[in-house]
């Protein structure tokens, strides 16, 4: 929304340069991005002698590099299984809903319900007492398990995947579709020669916007998961809360920073983010 | 205090040579609460060393502990005229920050040992003069005024409030077994029931009993950290969860995902109020780790004689007792009433408890929680 | 070869195609002719299958397709705004019909070779439609249509978003394409122009009713209704009222007016005149003859091989002429204009 003649102050508008705002967004990320991250590596280091890097011998040992691994390849199947699901219901809002605005309401509402009462209801759901158990007389092990953890973090995520595939599918030209049609190809023909491939730059942002909160997720596992199934984001509070070993939760983040920055530049070199996201 | 997380007991146990960074990463925590604090300052000011305050400034744990503070307290203000604020944190390590790095801000604060240990490393706390608190040493117990980490002979710093037990809650109506030890709880027919603490030090501390050593021997002999290890793997093949917080618990519980709980006494209480009669609080016979909640003065404060007032006065006999009816926990005091007897924490004397000795306790703390861990995942 | 019969599709409440029937001849080519919202797009949309009509039937080669899908119906059609795929190249674009047509590799390389040459874009192949200029995206979307030789093409508006040149190049370059690929061609527009330019036969819809159909001398000297001839080619309006059936003279607000010709009105009944500017001649000085009035000339446009001529008769009618040759005629002057009789198109 523009407001025009909106009364702004004239020293305001003298001063606002694009240079003024440039600063300003260099200067938030700065100051509260870069500068606790430094912050981070810096405590994450053993300056009180001994070995400098002791903290990351410790955070790459066992236990810890476990659940680094874990993380990401949650984080990989809630993708994998979030891609497909977000895919079929954008697919069918675009193409089959009768009511597109009241479904794309459904798939925004759980935003209105906080993280915790949404896997607090999943827990809920599935739990002794709950109507899952009352249908099949068991909960089938989706409850404090890998299943769990999966479960949970795919519908919590699932809306974050939905609305750029959504989007992408929305802009796709029915002309275009049609032009397949007319041309002797059939459904399926269409969907993976001409839609999919449309539609690449929101599969491509779904995924990397669920792979990242996904595989940093805390409440998740904390929640839905068993014993064994903590995530980084666990494993930092853990150590943090309740070991106050503030040194190894930095470092174990800035491990996981570094991993999370690398796979996203490796798959930024398979598929250019920038220019697949400049089609959104 | 029942809402201690994984914080309160189980202490860092860093070497001395990273206590250093340690402290510098409280300054940063710190400065977040003062941020808190800001706005209250003003009512803070003018204390004085002199005369009497408008207000002093209370620092617990938040919820239920602290709104049963709060409603007492409240009648000590209309008396003397003087105000309580109140302050929550998360827990000890956040007193201490806070404390720290806004000198003169605290009165009195809520610490448990873990965090007397901390603070007393930190020398934080000021001295106090019993003879300021009358009603406190003549109404409570003297063995739990002399409580283990209170350590009267070295140290004057603390005032004792209340036990918190950590035993077991289970279902009645789901488990079939009278259950009374702590052994009772490897039974295989309860694979799945069982949610233990997430928390690595209380758990060793229980882990402990079951077999027959305690804490403190785990902390500093290699067999009976082993022999407990291995306990605590036999106890992890019945656990779905390790719970994080005790309201966390309560709902495994009321929902049935769990038949068993790890649980304090006082928790269970309220569960059993609001409908849940089946739930039933065990203090095993081999004893539980225990936990406790204390009144501490920090040394900075400038409105000591007003705090002690203030605590002195809530330790009346009549005062002591409407305090634990709010708090479901036991204020140890003499002659007891059926309110304080009949609290599942009660317990007949101070020997059926076991503190750890914080000192060698911290030192073994790392490798504990890094084998905690080891198990939640194996 | 293709036949629309009582086609009707409605969208809720409104009625898009209301009862339409026309049918196109082998190798001919036919343009349904109407404004924007006339129904034209959609009937071209149901004879590719990708809108079902409400009721009717299609016919092509005296079979029903009405319920045939889309890709089975061997017809090919280019787009409004030409729908290029914009992830593939201009050859991939041509390849696509050809593969879903099972066309063996070989021939599809051949058959993209010959199409690009058709459409002289051969040097453009590799190009991706965003690379192309509006022009070369509609004659790689024709080449695409055409491509798997399908039964029937259809052209929906394709002329739509290039500038006049282009639009006036492209229409030979259709025309071109169209006789030498041979294929019976179905063409969608607004531009009556473009209509009476390349059409054997032209039907002119109007909400979503067709209003008359023939070939573009038929409805530009016989228009049927006041529709066709305001639609069809431009024309100066007179009402009036039958005086005389027998004179065939009319009471216009401008003077009487004499008709030609057989006469199926009443005496009385009020009537609709059109002159087309070809037929009004327009003079300094007076002339011979019926219909002639006098006015003054309000605008003079010399549109190079003609003059276009406006002029304000007395009682403030306007009257549009075409000369061929440059009259010596200047703004504001009084003139004289006249029209046969014959040449007065009477609804």
């Amino acid at each position: 929304m523009i407001v025009k003649n909106l009364p702004i102050p004239k020293r305001l508008s003298t001063r606002m340069t694009s240079r003024t705002l440039v600063v300003i967004g260099l200067g938030w990320l700065g100051v509260f991005f870069i500068v606790p991250l430094l912050m981070l590596a810096m405590t994450s280091l053993n300056l009180d002698g001994g070995a400098v890097w002791e903290n990351y011998a410790v955070a790459l040992s066992g236990v810890y590099i476990s659940a680094i691994v874990r993380s990401f390849y949650y984080g990989l199947v809630t993708t994998a299984i979030s891609l497909i699901l977000a895919y079929a219901l954008a697919y069918y809002i675009v193409f089959y809903s009768e009511n597109e605005r009241f479904m794309l309401g459904l798939v925004i509402l759980p935003f209105w319900v906080a993280y915790i009462i949404r896997y607090l209801g999943i827990q809920l759901f599935f739990s002794p007492n709950g109507p899952f158990v009352d249908v099949f007389g068991s909960n089938m092990g989706l409850l404090f398990s890998t299943e769990g953890v999966i479960i949970g973090l795919t519908s919590a995520l699932l809306p974050f995947a939905i609305l750029p595939i959504y989007n992408s599918l929305k802009s796709i030209d029915q002309e275009l579709i049609n032009a397949s049609y007319t041309l002797g190809a059939g459904s399926y023909r269409t969907l993976v020669s001409i839609i999919f491939p449309l539609s690449l730059s929101g599969v491509v942002a779904a995924a990397i916007i669920e792979f990242i909160l996904a595989t940093g997720s805390f409440l998740g596992p904390a929640l839905l998961g068993g014993p064994g199934n903590t995530m980084i984001a666990n494993i930092i509070a853990t150590t943090f809360r309740a070991g106050f070993n503030i040194e190894l939760a930095s470092a174990i983040a800035i491990i996981y920073t570094v991993i999370l920055t690398t796979v996203l530049v490796t798959f930024n070199s398979v598929v250019n983010i920038g220019e697949v996201l400049s089609d959104l | 205090m029942p809402q201690a997380d994984g914080t309160k007991n189980d202490a860092s146990s860093r070497t001395t040579r990273s206590t250093v960074s340690r402290r510098r990463w409280l300054s940063a925590a710190g400065a977040v609460g003062a941020v808190g604090l800001a706005g209250c300052a003003s009512s803070i000011g003018g204390g004085g060393g002199s005369g009497q305050p408008d207000s002093i400034r209370y620092l617990g744990w938040g919820g239920n502990t602290q709104d049963s503070a709060r409603q007492l307290f409240e009648k000590w203000s209309e008396e003397t005229g003087i105000e309580v604020n109140h302050q929550s944190a998360g827990g000890d390590t956040e007193f201490i920050s806070i404390i720290e790095q806004n000198p003169g801000s605290i009165d009195v604060v809520n610490f448990s040992s873990y965090g007397i240990a901390l603070a007393r490393e930190r020398d934080l706390l000021a001295e106090i003069d019993y003879g300021q608190l009358p009603n406190y040493t003549e109404n409570m117990q003297e063995s739990f005024q002399n409580a283990p980490y209170v350590k009267p002979e070295e140290e004057s710093d603390t005032v004792f409030r209340d036990p918190v037990t950590q035993g077991y809650t289970y279902n009645t109506e789901q488990v079939d077994m009278e259950m009374t030890s702590w052994d009772d709880i490897i039974d295989p027919s309860l694979e799945g029931d069982i949610a233990l603490r997430d928390a690595a030090l209380p758990r060793f501390g229980n882990a402990s009993l079951a077999v027959g050593t305690n804490i403190n021997e785990v902390a500093t002999d290699e067999a009976a950290y082993q022999e407990t290890y291995e306990r605590m793997q036999e106890e992890h093949t019945n656990v779905f969860k390790y719970w994080g917080s005790g309201a966390q618990a309560i709902q495994f519980l009321r929902e049935e995902n769990a038949y068993v709980a790890e649980m304090w006494g006082g928790r269970t209480l309220a569960l059993e109020e609001a409908g849940y009669d089946q739930m039933e609080y065990v203090i095993p016979e081999e004893g539980t780790f225990v936990l406790d909640e204390n009144y501490n003065f920090p040394k900075s404060s400038e409105k000591q004689d007003a705090a002690l007032d203030l605590i002195n006065w809530s330790f009346q006999r009549e005062n002591a007792i409407e305090l634990t009816k709010n708090l479901g926990y036991p204020l140890m005091i003499k002659n007891p009433p059926e309110a304080i007897t009949s609290l599942p924490d009660y317990v007949d004397s101070i020997d059926s408890l076991s503190w750890p000795e914080w000192s060698t306790a911290l030192e073994k703390q790392e490798q504990m929680t890094r084998d905690f861990q080891k198990i939640k995942q194996s | 070869m293709l036949e629309v019969r009582n086609l009707t599709k409605n969208y809720g409440d409104l009625v898009a195609v209301d009862d339409l029937s026309f049918e196109v001849d082998e190798g001919d080519f036919v343009t349904l002719l109407g404004p924007s919202g006339c129904g034209k797009s959609t009937t071209l949309h149901s004879i590719a299958g990708l809108v079902d009509p409400t009721n009717g039937q299609i016919l092509l080669h005296g079979d029903d397709i009405t319920d045939t899908p889309p890709n089975e119906r061997n017809i090919g059609m280019a787009f409004q705004h030409n729908a290029l795929f914009p992830h593939m190249t201009a050859v991939e674009n041509i390849e696509y019909g050809l593969k879903m047509h099972g066309y063996s590799q070989k021939d599809v390389d051949d058959r993209v070779d010959e199409l690009l040459e058709l459409v002289q874009m051969s040097e453009h192949g590799d190009h991706k439609p965003g690379e192309l200029s509006g022009g070369q995206q509609q004659r790689i979307s024709l080449a695409r249509a055409v491509a798997y030789e399908p039964d029937l093409l259809l052209l929906d508006e394709p002329l739509t978003g290039l500038d006049r040149v282009l639009r006036e190049e492209m229409r030979r370059e259709i025309k071109r394409i169209q006789d030498e690929v041979g294929v019976t061609t179905l063409y969608v527009t607004h531009d009556q122009e473009e209509a009476l330019s390349l059409s054997d036969k032209i039907v002119v819809l109007w909400n979503g009713m067709k209003q008359q159909e023939g070939s573009a001398d038929e409805l530009y000297e016989s228009p049927i209704n006041e529709f066709v001839a305001e639609f069809v080619g431009k024309s100066s309006k007179f009402t009036g009222e039958v005086v005389s059936v027998a004179d065939r003279v009319v009471d216009t607000s401008a003077g009487e007016m004499y008709l030609d010709g057989s006469m199926s009105f009443e005496e009385g009944q009020e009537i609709a005149l059109y002159v087309r500017p070809e037929h009004v001649e327009v003079s300094p000085s007076s002339v011979e003859g019926k219909n002639v009035f006098t006015g003054r000339a309000r605008q003079v446009t010399n549109l190079g091989s003609y003059a276009e001529v406006i002029v304000e008769l007395a009682n403030g009618m306007t009257v549009l002429a075409e000369t061929e040759s440059f009259p010596s005629i200047q703004n504001g002057d009084d003139v004289y204009i006249q029209f046969d009789p014959e040449d007065v198109i009477a609804l």
